[in-house]
């Protein structure tokens, strides 16, 4: 029982020290800007971030079943993962960054697709946070593939346990970045209805969203498309 | 239950697009130089037995990476300095993303940035060990540097019995 106890501990442990290392601070910041942007309704922000955190454990499970019933090899997995996720990461955040700006104004025209992408994507709220799960938990970097695939994956193996430790393991990901976007989110709406300016606060929150995807965008292709060296 | 939808397509085309249209490859080394790049080609060990130091590394060198490398040098130059001098220990800092260093991922199922100890018998490899802790204790450094010292000692012992 007490081993089990430390292993649980362990695999939640290993997902916070996977969120709050240097290398997926890019994303993070992104997540959190996008997840606590709905200052005006708290409840948005609240189940956004539940469904970035099932976005996230969702995909380590998947991981974690397809690793541990042996039909992807560690290292090929790992490496093409680190290699390929973030290099599409990058144009894909500095394009939704740039729409969110409204700088790329985009129109899908088709029955039904009157409205402008910009408005749509607002939306899409709720699962744009689950997908932002996927996409995040997918972009490895060094530290958290060796977290991940170096010690949570032998874990879920000695406990034989491909379901809870991938999914503890995805909670522990998730927990500072909804901490934060939570804190963020619902103080900045006190404080919008502090000073009758609740709106304005959303305006500005959805701008910042914009802005933090971009430059996350633009860091990320820069060092994975050009081999930038930024520190 | 059309928005996530589109919203998936729209991720996945995005995703698509910037894979297929790109050829670029930033798989040149990086711009800074590392504590011992000059030890960056991987020569053959003298004749006898060597302890062969490797310190395992991407295109990409990330922050927390670099101090991984610079700990583990760190650790050797501080307690095996003279090892290190006449060649018993082998530092070896190599780049496993470069063509002819491809076969290491395979040998040693590499997946990240790691350090391994390599015990070389006139030329031949008899023994090795993935130094797997190192990313959990590069946090801190006292601790980070008793482990690789004492790993390398204990690796050190076993040769001698």
């Amino acid at each position: 029982m007490d081993s089990w106890l430390l292993a649980i501990g362990s695999a939640v442990w290993l997902g916070v020290l996977t969120s709050v290392s240097p290398c997926p601070l890019a994303t993070n910041v992104v997540a959190i800007t996008y997840l606590g942007r709905r200052v005006d309704r708290p409840r948005h922000v609240v189940i956004s971030g539940l469904l970035y955190t099932l976005g996230r454990t969702v995909t380590y499970v998947l991981l974690g079943i397809l690793i541990i019933s042996g039909l992807l090899a560690i290292p090929e997995l790992s490496l093409f993962l680190q290699e390929n996720i973030n290099k599409v990461l990058g144009p894909a955040l500095l394009l939704i960054g740039l729409i969110l700006l409204g700088v790329i104004p985009v129109r899908i025209s088709g029955p039904g697709l009157g409205e402008s992408f910009q408005k749509r994507m607002e939306k899409l709220g709720f699962w744009g946070a689950a997908v932002m799960g996927i996409a995040f938990a997918l972009s490895f970097c060094p530290v958290s593939a060796a977290l991940f695939f170096g010690s949570l994956i032998p874990l879920s193996l000695e406990r034989e346990s491909s379901l809870l430790m991938p999914s503890l393991y995805g909670i522990g990901t998730a927990i500072p970045v909804v901490i934060f976007a939570i804190a963020i989110g619902l103080g900045a709406g006190f404080v919008g209805k502090m000073f009758n300016a609740l709106t304005a606060f959303e305006r500005w929150a959805r701008r910042i969203t914009g802005v933090a995807a971009a430059a996350s965008g633009v860091y990320l292709t820069l060092i994975y498309w050009f081999a930038v060296q930024l520190w | 239950m059309r928005k996530p939808l589109q919203l998936a397509v729209a991720f996945i085309v995005l995703a698509s697009a910037f894979v297929l249209a790109g050829t670029a490859d930033p798989g040149n080394e990086t711009h800074k130089k590392s504590t011992s790049d000059s030890t960056v080609n991987v020569q053959s060990p003298p004749p006898g037995e060597t302890l062969v130091v490797y310190y395992f590394h991407g295109n990409r060198r990330c922050a927390t990476c670099r101090k991984l490398e610079a700990y583990s040098f760190e650790a050797l130059n501080n307690d095996f300095k003279s090892a290190l001098a006449d060649s018993a220990i082998l530092w070896r800092v190599v780049n496993f993303e470069t063509d002819s260093n491809e076969h290491f991922v395979k040998d040693y199922g590499l997946f990240t940035q790691s350090l391994i100890l390599s015990r070389v018998v006139d030329g031949k490899e008899v023994e090795w060990k993935n130094l797997d802790q190192i990313w959990k204790l590069v946090g801190d450094k006292e601790q980070y540097l008793t482990y690789v010292t004492s790993e390398t000692r204990n690796f050190l012992t076993q040769s001698s019995r």
